[in-house]
């Protein structure tokens, strides 16, 4: 019986997954909760759907957290998750609910992902041992195609989806808040990535996009510097901080969550005057605006330096 | 005077106001601001070929079949919290008996493949859900000793292949044991160990019970 430690036969993997086909694939991921996964995993997609981007969000959480940031929680066709368990445990494709906004389209997460999919994949991971980390990718690859930008939001201290989506992704994006506790998640996620791309190497092009400050003050500049300290030491010198940060927005953030709004979509509400939506909706908005588009650029950037 | 629950006061408007409007920082990179067209540029293909089919997967691909919908418990909002680990904590150790078949060929198993005794039950359990439960419980039964035309013939879940007075044991979480739970009361068993010794009678490599 295959050892989870052990590496997979590399050149088997190799010639089934079209790696070059798949850097349009994103995750956001941290050993930590509470630190915006969910919420920024949400809004980059809303922003590269209203882009006229073909996206696709999977939501690998056994809490189904997307489906609070996108409103569709109490909806009759939210499956708590048992389509991607379903996927999962067959090895057939995902089968994403299309339309949740235009151009954007989602695999949902919610209960099935947690005890179920515990024994499910303990039992593969026996079977299988370390290729069974590739099977999310296996069930995405039928559909990867259909879409310009894939973002998968990932549950914290969960080794298995962290490991599943660290396998099919291209890019991480960490979010990380200023209130200290940082260096534990980052660590979390730091072992996870290292497992994936160094140790097993079963996903050799995984690439760390960025760490992005999420709910912070704007003028914290000290406690900004300081958590720039814990990344570069947890994750080493060469770890990038995103320029633009998610400022503490308390009352839009419980807003957004309350009406399943993105915050982008908050902001229009705002516009066309409804005076419930408080003003510092714009400065939230411009802070989700100015970092997926240097999330993306950078992406764009690296994919370009990659392929010379 | 303490102002009303939940009714912001005109300080803190203020303060996150003041906070919104700030420009943004610099504090982590030099680069210059992100081009406007960055996500323009992900419209692109990334190579002329897409992605090609799935590769056969390990566990062979079947047609996709209808999703069960699952209603989502309902839940307050809440805010995102890190993930319960006490379960891990919560596994201990648990009895079931078998017959002296099935405990041979279970130990047989285990030496041969050094899976833990839990990873073997979870197999076993994982081949019966696959297999069905139904079908798993009625290929256990044995063939009733009394058969009746007129009368109804209650069935017997004392008399199933893999029962028998040796003792196994497993280790379980409390969540995983709460699954098991649920696939016994689906199968019409009265407790775990019956549900245990069947599916691992069948499941088991070697000479099932007769």
């Amino acid at each position: 019986m295959a050892s989870p430690f052990e590496a997979p036969d590399p050149s088997q993997q190799q010639a089934q997954i079209p790696w070059a086909a798949l850097s349009h694939i994103f995750m956001f991921g941290n050993g930590k909760g509470g630190v915006g996964k969910s919420s920024v995993s949400a809004n980059a997609a809303g922003k590269a759907a209203r882009s006229g981007l073909r996206t696709l969000i999977i939501d690998c959480n056994a809490q189904g957290n997307i489906a609070r940031e996108l409103g569709y929680k109490r909806a009759e066709w939210n499956d708590g998750g048992a389509g991607l368990l379903e996927a999962l445990r067959n090895g057939t494709p995902l089968q994403p609910r299309q339309g949740v906004r235009e151009n954007l389209d989602v695999v949902m997460g919610g209960p099935a992902l947690g005890d179920e999919f515990g024994i499910f994949f303990h039992t593969l991971l026996a079977k299988e041992g370390p290729h069974a980390y590739l099977r999310l990718l296996m069930c995405l690859l039928p559909i990867a195609h259909e879409y310009q930008i894939i973002i998968l939001d990932t549950p914290p201290e969960n080794p298995s989806l962290q490991r599943l989506a660290l396998s099919a992704a291209r890019w991480l994006i960490i979010p990380v808040k200023s209130d200290g506790g940082a260096e534990d998640g980052l660590a979390q996620i730091g072992l996870e990535f290292s497992y994936v791309k160094f140790v097993s190497q079963i996903n050799p092009h995984l690439a760390l996009l960025g760490v992005l400050l999420f709910d912070t003050g704007r003028t914290y500049t000290g406690i900004h510097a300081d958590v720039r300290r814990q990344v570069q030491k947890v994750l080493g010198e060469e770890a990038h901080m995103f320029k633009h940060l998610i400022g503490h927005t308390e009352s839009v953030a419980r807003l957004v969550r309350k009406r399943g709004l993105l915050v982008q979509e908050l902001a229009e509400l705002r516009t066309e005057g409804d005076r419930t939506v408080p003003g510092t909706v714009e400065g939230l908005a411009a802070d989700y605006e100015g970092f997926t588009e240097e999330m993306f650029a950078r992406a764009l950037e690296l994919r370009k330096e990659a392929a010379a | 005077m303490t102002p009303p629950k939940n009714k912001k006061t005109r300080a803190d408007e203020d303060d996150e106001q003041s906070m919104s409007d700030e420009g943004v920082g610099n504090l982590f990179s030099g680069g210059a601001a992100a081009p406007s067209n960055a996500l323009a540029g992900w419209a692109t293909p990334q190579t002329t070929t897409p992605a090609p089919a799935a590769p056969a997967a390990p566990a062979a691909p079947v047609a996709p079949r209808p999703v069960a919908v699952v209603p989502a418990p309902a839940r307050e909002a809440v805010e995102e919290q890190p993930l319960a680990v006490e379960d891990a904590d919560t596994a201990k150790p648990v009895g079931f008996y078998v017959s002296a078949n099935v405990a041979n060929r279970f130990r047989k198993l285990r030496k041969q493949s050094d899976l833990t005794h839990t990873q073997i039950v979870f197999l076993a359990v994982e081949a019966a859900v696959e297999k069905g439960i139904a079908q798993v419980v009625e290929d256990a039964r044995r063939a009733p000793k009394f058969q009746s035309k007129l009368f109804a013939v209650a069935p017997d879940n004392t008399d199933l292949r893999g029962l028998g007075p040796v003792q196994l044991q497993y280790k379980p979480t409390r969540a995983q044991r709460a699954v098991i739970d649920r696939l016994v009361t689906e199968a019409g068993l009265p407790d775990h160990t019956k549900f245990l010794a069947i599916v691992l009678d069948q499941y088991l490599p070697g000479r099932r019970d007769s």
